[in-house]
């Protein structure tokens, strides 16, 4: 039937992007983007500024997936970073200690937002154990871990829950911005919750909430201007001086480096 | 190597319908294969279905719940949404991606990890009562259906009924 067949062929698309690209490339300079632009004038013009903040990047894998991911690899990676600091407090002990907290409790809020503790439990589990042994990860392997599709999937899955069980929850404040949805549950359905789907201000908005983190995006784009927006969230942030950066540009994240 | 997390989630979902039997569904392993489940159902009361008993298999695949199972019913069915070799062709079955199967389906009934087995078959066995003409899987039953509803209704009863010869 042509119906298998298109299936057939998108999983086809689906294998090759996992073919070709790693889920994390290793740390380039940022300044490939300028031959990648090179025909772009609009993107050209405000390399200089992310260049001057952000000196290098890491590639990810385009899948739909790659904002939870990359939100998820970025704290790891800072964790390990500053290994030695984690039962300190200092920033990142302040934000480790709060993260394993809010993983463990976790269970409590997708359950309160309906969800079946058959889907969750394991990938708590996962995470708390990959978290609490985050002393024998080193930032080379960290990104050969997420090479492991169990592990990718799983922090990918969990993320997803999480974020949808904070809009489920919080449905009177996003009330009307679930564009092409009538409700912020079928917007939680046919957007967060199924792997693969793109992750719009939303999402993001929601990650940083429910997780207690500050996440500060570049966005790189079409648009006149030599200033590329900044946005970060959430907009009241109070917690430890610690910061999610990323890079989008249309229908993509990927992880900045900023000028230490 | 932690355990695929496929395998343990699909053991939690197994061990969970063997131990709650209001639900009315059955299911067992195939040669002690955790991807490949054989479920079956008594027909829907009050339906041209009652009576009948159903047989199908789910196959899963490595990476569930992340995508969703196929199902196949074994059993002789006719039914708008199930092709003439058994497959099961249901928006909850579907990947959320791009409207391939039906532009109709919204993208909130697909398949989302959060779902499992439990209800997909809630989903199915509401379907087989209530077909959906607009994206048919079996052409002929859905023309059957929606030009002599009687005659398929008969048609129904009858495989019904041969269901159970069949056992």
């Amino acid at each position: 039937m042509d119906d298998y067949s298109a299936v057939d062929q998108e999983a086809e698309i689906q294998r090759e992007i996992e073919m070709t690209s790693p889920i994390f490339s290793s740390i380039l300079s940022l300044s490939a983007l300028e031959n990648e632009y090179s025909n772009n004038p609009n993107f050209l013009r405000k390399l200089p500024r992310i260049l001057s903040l952000y000196p290098f990047f890491r590639r990810t894998r385009g899948d739909g997936n790659c904002f939870y991911r990359c939100f998820m690899f970025s704290l790891l990676e800072q964790f390990i970073k500053h290994k030695n600091q984690l039962n300190t407090d200092s920033p990142q002990g302040l934000m480790y200690r709060n993260l394993i907290q809010k993983v463990k409790d976790s269970g409590n809020w997708l359950m309160a937002a309906g969800f079946d503790p058959i889907c969750y439990e394991d990938f708590i589990d996962l995470i708390c154990t990959k978290l609490e042994t985050i002393n024998i990860s080193t930032e080379e392997t960290l990104s050969k871990d997420f090479e492991d599709k169990i592990l990718a999937d799983s922090i990918v899955m969990y993320s997803r829950f999480l974020t949808s069980a904070f809009l489920r929850m919080n449905q009177e404040r996003f009330e009307g911005f679930t564009e092409g949805y009538a409700t912020v549950v079928d917007f939680c359905k046919g957007e967060v919750e199924p792997m693969d789907r793109e992750s719009e201000q939303l999402q993001v908005m929601a990650v940083a909430e429910v997780f207690g983190v500050r996440i500060k995006i570049i966005y790189l784009d079409r648009s006149d201007s030599d200033v590329c927006t900044e946005l970060v969230f959430p907009i009241d942030y109070s917690g430890p001086d610690f910061t999610v950066h990323l890079l989008y540009r249309p229908g993509h994240y990927d992880l900045l480096y900023p000028v230490s | 190597m932690v355990e695929s997390y496929a395998i343990a989630r699909l053991r939690s979902e197994y061990r969970e319908l063997t131990q709650n039997e209001d639900t009315g569904f059955s299911v067992g392993l195939n040669n002690d294969n955790w991807f490949i489940w054989s479920v079956s159902f008594p027909g829907p009361e009050d339906t041209p279905y009652e009576g009948g008993f159903y047989l199908a298999r789910l196959t899963f695949p490595t990476d569930y719940p992340n995508s969703p199972p196929e199902m196949v019913f074994e059993t002789e069915m006719w039914h708008p949404n199930i092709y003439s070799d058994g497959k099961v062709c249901i928006s909850i079955l579907h990947p959320p991606g791009d409207d391939i199967f039906n532009p109709n389906e919204s993208s909130s009934e697909r398949w989302r990890p959060i779902l499992g087995v439990e209800a997909i078959l809630l989903s199915v066995t509401s379907m087989l009562n209530d077909p959906n003409l607009d994206s048919p899987a079996n052409i002929d039953a859905a023309i059957h259906c929606r030009d002599d509803k009687q005659g398929y209704i008969r048609k129904v009863r009858r495989l019904a009924v041969k269901s159970v010869e069949c056992l």
